[in-house]
């Protein structure tokens, strides 16, 4: 089942809590041993939860690790311990799957053996390059994971550092890790290098600072920035060392930041009404999964001109934003602040405007509105462009930047997906369009209505198996990573895999599959005539009993 | 003299008092260049800093990082009145901390060394831990401090941090004071501090917000001294105590798009570990409350807003339609159940805004009013309405909503050259009493703005030269027309209520309470009154006064 891990929080909006059962008055008992994942010691007075339906009730085990929750009614239970220098952990927990304990006639519930993992934790100092500490310095902390059945770097979580420059990184999973810091010198002073930059200056970002007078007068040793610094203290993302972790591991990672001269552009915009405004924000990404927004000083230099300054060398997302009568237009620009001198902001690609109509599928009567979003996968510092699907069921964006982006649809109430896209002057893919240039773009976009479900029975030599990782895959092997469902089998063998778009597909039961990169090309090949071809239609529900195959040795998985 | 200003963070009006104490003017006659050397020191225990940004306003050479030893060394300046600021991570300057730094020697062309003082920061830390020793994880512990901001005297958060995995946290860039400590134990990475042994008893045992030593309310609280450089160390226990349930139903609600709640106590943090609603029925169950007071908030919007996808929720906006509120005060000491909360019966205070513009009609400002109702029960429960709303402001109502009953102070600040003449509430005048709103609600507030109001622009001196002090104006008749001018040589302001005032003339002045008139007795007699008729433009002098040692 899906880990309920993070269900709690201190203000739940009310949509969607069904009525509670109570877990006293059963007959019922979860049972069980925490131990130490790593040496098989019992875990003493660990936290365990069960929680059903949202409701949570937590005890804490005795000094030999048994722990014991009486008197439950029938029902699956999400199962969860730690302690002090372990995990956060759902019960045989992968990725954001673990196995549910369900309890019934005929389930053993009682003889559960739950393996903690010791957490790994990474600290460390940040210095500067007097070895100084570096106070307030956002620490970024990424991991190399296996997501949706890809490798890939994504942000596991960011801190700031304490007043002696420390950091601290706790609950981790073993894991391959990347650091990366972002942080300004505490004495800079971002400054203009124009002499007349104070005059006329005629609006900002939230992430502008303006200088208030002259500059000339700073000395341009305080106009010093920070790059952001990759673990042990390089600035290349490509040179930056990782830090493997193993379960209960303590690795210690410090940090040198190096102050450069700040970088400079130059940006000419056409001349504007009296009424326009803009204002420009900066940032960096790091191995593509964060970006550091970075602090910048914006200066008038002359009428149409202005300066950018304050900012680290290397490659850069600008975003100017500008406001002409109370409407919001914003254009990202990837530059390289090393080489680039002057940016001319009325030379930048052409938007289009892209425009369309929505056709529901089947009833929609009761359909009453809605929005249509274009998600930019290349260029994600752009801010979202959402716009509200007018009466007549069609849409118009004023100003989009070539590039690809992702389209989606909500419409309410129902549940719909995207079923097909017809456009003119754009390339489509899948639910994804391209737009090459300035001309503009009609998209007719096609709703399919109703969700499908698929429920059943992991076996294995005839018997119910908990724990292996069950997997619906595109027949087409198109749209992997975006129309696959995946699950874990519970302690009764059952899984359930819901919001599933209408079409054929193939599901596999893999025992141990949890590593398999499944969405890469090929990686499923010796699994497929193994599965289970079914064809899923709009809100059908099909239960099936599925067989688990072991893991297929390959070649590509011997060599690593 | 020409003025330059830098980036950093130092507030503006401390800016315009740094630069405006007159200058001495150090002449350097045998040549022309002048040396200016020193040293900076550690107030507390005068040893050297090294590594410390000094500062000195002049072309050519300008900034220079003092070497091990604490000296710097800037040669070569021309010939004029210097004054060289210092700062450096972990210590407070004197604009930092609002010293007058008159006491320096600003610039000299002889040999003489500049000793420039730098005051350490204080620093608490220490460690968390439950009562078998283990370490509490996701504790948010916080400083807090009685400062007086906006002419009231409140205890203010001035630091954060939240205890790690070991239990430990770190509070650095204290300043000198006195300060109470408070533990607010927060649900870690979703897991939440409550245990509950069997199933049988449905009593739940968890850790409410704690002040140092370990009590429950401030008042039982122990203050903790610090000075400058201190660094103290706090190691804290937390014990579990009986929390308890709060249940009842929410009437008034549209099921479909259901409601939200929040229970707050009175430092303004959630007072529950989790809550339960069914929107269909509008049953709500809170569990894990601490014993205490708290405010019992509940919003519901009336059309469906959200719609749950595979991505998350999205929110449809649809600004038309108000928010309905409810606002309950309760005093939880067992568990409660069978409250009934009705949807839009929370109180709802109109506004009604009047002008009366002199014959003069030169204005054609439109007037608006920014007004706060500040709780005296719930201070971070405020509620704060511009009225009227902006042109094209879609759905903002004028009028304040979601009060729940008891005693709130009413700010209120007009644009452009508007003042208030009169606000009341019924037959309580607003600018001189708090409003006590019971359940039932009261009248509308009324307002009443002109614009005929005076200039006033005061001198400080002392001793009957020029000086620098902040500038506060306290209105006797009317004490929440009291303001804080601003701290320099000389003030001019505009758009004030005729009337009688007190100009007082005051070091720190941004800490005087001057909405309170029984704290401000002391400063009338030395003060200089004045009384200010419509239109008129008045220049006052006050002498500076010097404040007694920092008050409790």
């Amino acid at each position: 089942m899906t880990a309920l891990l993070f269900t709690l929080t201190l203000l739940l909006p009310a949509l969607g809590q069904g009525n509670s059962q109570p877990q006293a008055g059963g007959v019922y008992r979860i049972r069980g041993v925490v131990v130490d994942a790593v040496t098989n010691v019992p875990v003493a007075r660990a936290q365990v939860s069960i929680s059903l339906n949202n409701e949570q009730t937590n005890t804490v085990a005795r000094d030999d690790g048994r722990f014991v929750f009486e008197g439950l009614a029938a029902g699956k239970y999400a199962l969860s311990a730690t302690a002090p220098g372990y995990l956060y952990e759902a019960y045989n927990q992968h990725g954001g799957f673990s196995v549910a304990i369900v309890t019934g006639k005929g389930q053993d519930t009682e003889h559960l053996l739950f393996r903690l993992h010791p957490q790994a934790v990474i600290y460390g100092r940040v210095t500067d390059e007097h070895g100084e500490a570096v106070r307030g310095a956002q620490v970024a902390l990424f991991a190399c994971d296996l997501t949706r059945g890809n490798h890939a770097i994504f942000s596991r979580a960011q801190t700031q550092t304490n007043d002696l420059g420390e950091y601290r990184f706790a609950h981790l999973p073993p894991d391959k890790y990347y650091l990366a810091v972002q942080a300004r010198p505490w004495y800079a002073q971002s400054q203009l290098s124009s002499e007349r930059h104070n005059a006329g200056v005629v609006g900002s970002s939230a992430r502008s600072v303006f200088l208030p007078g002259s500059g000339e007068d700073l000395d341009p040793a305080l106009d010093v920035v920070y790059p952001v610094t990759f673990y042990p203290g390089v600035t290349d993302q490509s040179s930056s060392t990782e830090v493997v972790l193993t379960a209960g591991e303590k690795e210690e990672a410090n940090i040198t930041m190096q102050a450069v001269p700040a970088a400079h552009l130059r940006l000419t915009v056409p001349p504007g009404d009296a009424g326009t405004s803009f204002g420009v924000g900066a940032s960096q990404r790091v191995f593509g999964a964060f970006s550091f927004g970075l602090d910048v000083v914006l200066g008038q230099v002359s009428p149409g001109e202005y300066e950018v300054a304050g900012l680290p060398p290397g490659e850069l997302t600008l975003v100017v934003t500008t406001n002409k009568a109370n409407e919001w237009t914003s254009r990202s620009i990837e530059v390289d602040s090393r080489s680039e001198g002057t940016i001319n902001a009325s030379e930048l690609p052409a938007t289009a405007k892209v425009s369309g109509r929505i056709f529901l599928a089947g009833a929609s009567a009761e359909a009453r509105g809605g929005s249509v979003s274009l998600v930019s996968t290349t260029a994600t510092t752009l801010p979202g462009t959402t716009t509200q699907l007018h009466e007549d069921w069609t849409f118009s964006f004023p100003d989009i930047q070539a590039g690809t982006y992702r389209i989606q649809v909500y419409v309410h109430p129902g549940v719909y997906y995207v079923q097909k896209i017809v456009a003119k002057e754009a390339k489509t893919s899948g639910r994804e369009i391209t737009i090459a240039g300035g001309n503009d773009v009609d998209l007719t976009i096609t709703l399919g209505q109703g969700e499908g479900q698929v429920t059943g029975v992991v076996q294995s030599d005839g018997k119910p198996a908990a724990g292996v990782m069950v997997l619906l895959v595109p027949k087409s092997g198109q749209e992997m990573e975006a129309d696959s469902r995946l699950d874990e089998s519970d302690s009764d063998g059952t899984f359930s895999l819901g919001e599933i778009l209408p079409g054929d597909y193939v599901l596999l039961a893999i025992k141990d599959g949890w590593d398999l990169e499944w969405a890469k090309p090929g990686v499923l090949k010796p699994y497929l005539s193994a599965g289970q071809n079914l064809l899923i239609g709009a809100n059908q529900s099909i239960k099936v009993t599925v067989s688990a195959q072991g893991k297929t040795v390959t070649l590509e998985t011997k060599a690593r | 003299m020409r003025c330059h200003f830098f980036r950093c963070a130092i507030p503006s009006l401390s800016v315009v008092w740094y630069f405006a104490i007159p200058s001495v003017v150090a002449q350097q006659t045998t040549s022309e260049s002048l040396e200016l050397r020193g040293r900076v020191i550690n107030r507390v225990t005068g040893e050297a800093i090294g590594g410390a940004l000094v500062q000195v306003f002049a072309p050519g050479q300008k900034v220079q990082f003092t070497a091990a030893d604490g000296t710097f060394d800037f040669s070569d300046l021309p010939p004029g009145s210097y004054l060289p600021s210092v700062r450096k991570p972990g210590f407070f300057n004197d604009l930092e901390l609002q010293r007058p730094a008159g006491a320096q020697p600003l610039a000299s062309g002889d040999s003489e060394e500049i000793i420039l003082k730098l005051t350490p920061e204080a620093i608490i830390y220490g460690e968390v831990k439950d009562e078998n020793a283990a370490p509490l994880e996701g504790v948010a512990v916080r400083a807090q401090q009685w400062q007086v901001q906006n002419g009231e005297k409140q205890l203010v958060p001035v630091g954060n941090a939240i205890t790690d995995d070991e239990g430990n946290f770190r509070l650095a860039d204290l300043r000198p004071g006195r300060y109470y400590l408070s533990f607010h134990s927060t649900n870690n990475q979703g897991w939440s501090n409550t245990y509950q042994s069997t199933s049988k008893k449905h009593g739940q045992e968890g850790y409410a917000t704690q002040f140092y030593p370990g009590v429950s309310d401030l008042e039982s609280a122990s203050v903790i001294e610090i000075r400058a450089g201190a660094q103290v160390h706090i190691p804290q226990s937390l014990s579990r105590q009986q929390l308890f349930e709060v249940a009842g139903v929410v009437r008034g609600g549209d099921p479909e798009s259901g409601f939200h709640l929040m229970l707050i106590n009175a430092t303004g943090d959630a007072g529950q570990k989790s809550v339960r609603i069914n929107p269909k029925t509008g049953q709500f169950r809170i569990s894990g409350v601490p014993e205490g007071a708290y405010l019992l908030r509940a919003t519901a919007d009336q059309r469906p807003l959200l719609r749950r996808t595979s991505s998350g929720l999205l929110s449809i906006a649809d600004e038309n339609r108000p928010t309905l509120t409810a606002a309950l005060m309760l005093h939880v000491h067992s568990d409660l159940s069978g409250l009934v909360v009705v949807l839009g019966s929370a109180i709802s205070i109109p506004v009604q805004v009047r002008d009366e513009v002199s014959e003069n009609r030169g204005t054609n400002n439109p007037h608006q009013v920014w007004l706060q109702m500040a709780s005296k029960e719930f201070p971070l429960a405020s509620v704060a309405i511009t009225v009227p709303p902006a042109p094209g402001g879609r759905g903002v109502p004028n009028r304040f909503e979601g009060l729940s009953p008891g005693v709130y102070a009413v700010n209120g600040s007009p644009n452009g050259p508007w003042y208030i003449a009169s606000m009341h509430c019924g037959s309580v005048d607003l600018l001189r009493d708090e409003l006590t709103v019971p359940p039932g609600g009261v009248q509308p507030i009324e307002i009443t703005l002109r614009d005929d109001g005076a200039q006033l622009t005061v001198k400080v001196v002392k001793n009957g030269q020029p000086a620098v002090a902040g500038v506060v104006l306290f209105s006797p008749d009317h004490p929440r027309r009291s303001r804080f001018l601003g701290s320099a040589a000389s003030v001019s302001v505009g758009s004030l209520a005729p009337g009688r005032y007190y100009v007082i003339a005051v070091t720190s002045a941004e800490n005087v309470e001057f909405h309170n008139p029984a704290a401000m007795e002391r400063y009338l007699p030395h003060a200089t009154e004045v009384t200010l008729g419509p239109r008129g433009n008045i220049t006052a002098s006050a002498e500076v006064q010097e404040r007694e040692a920092e008050e409790q």
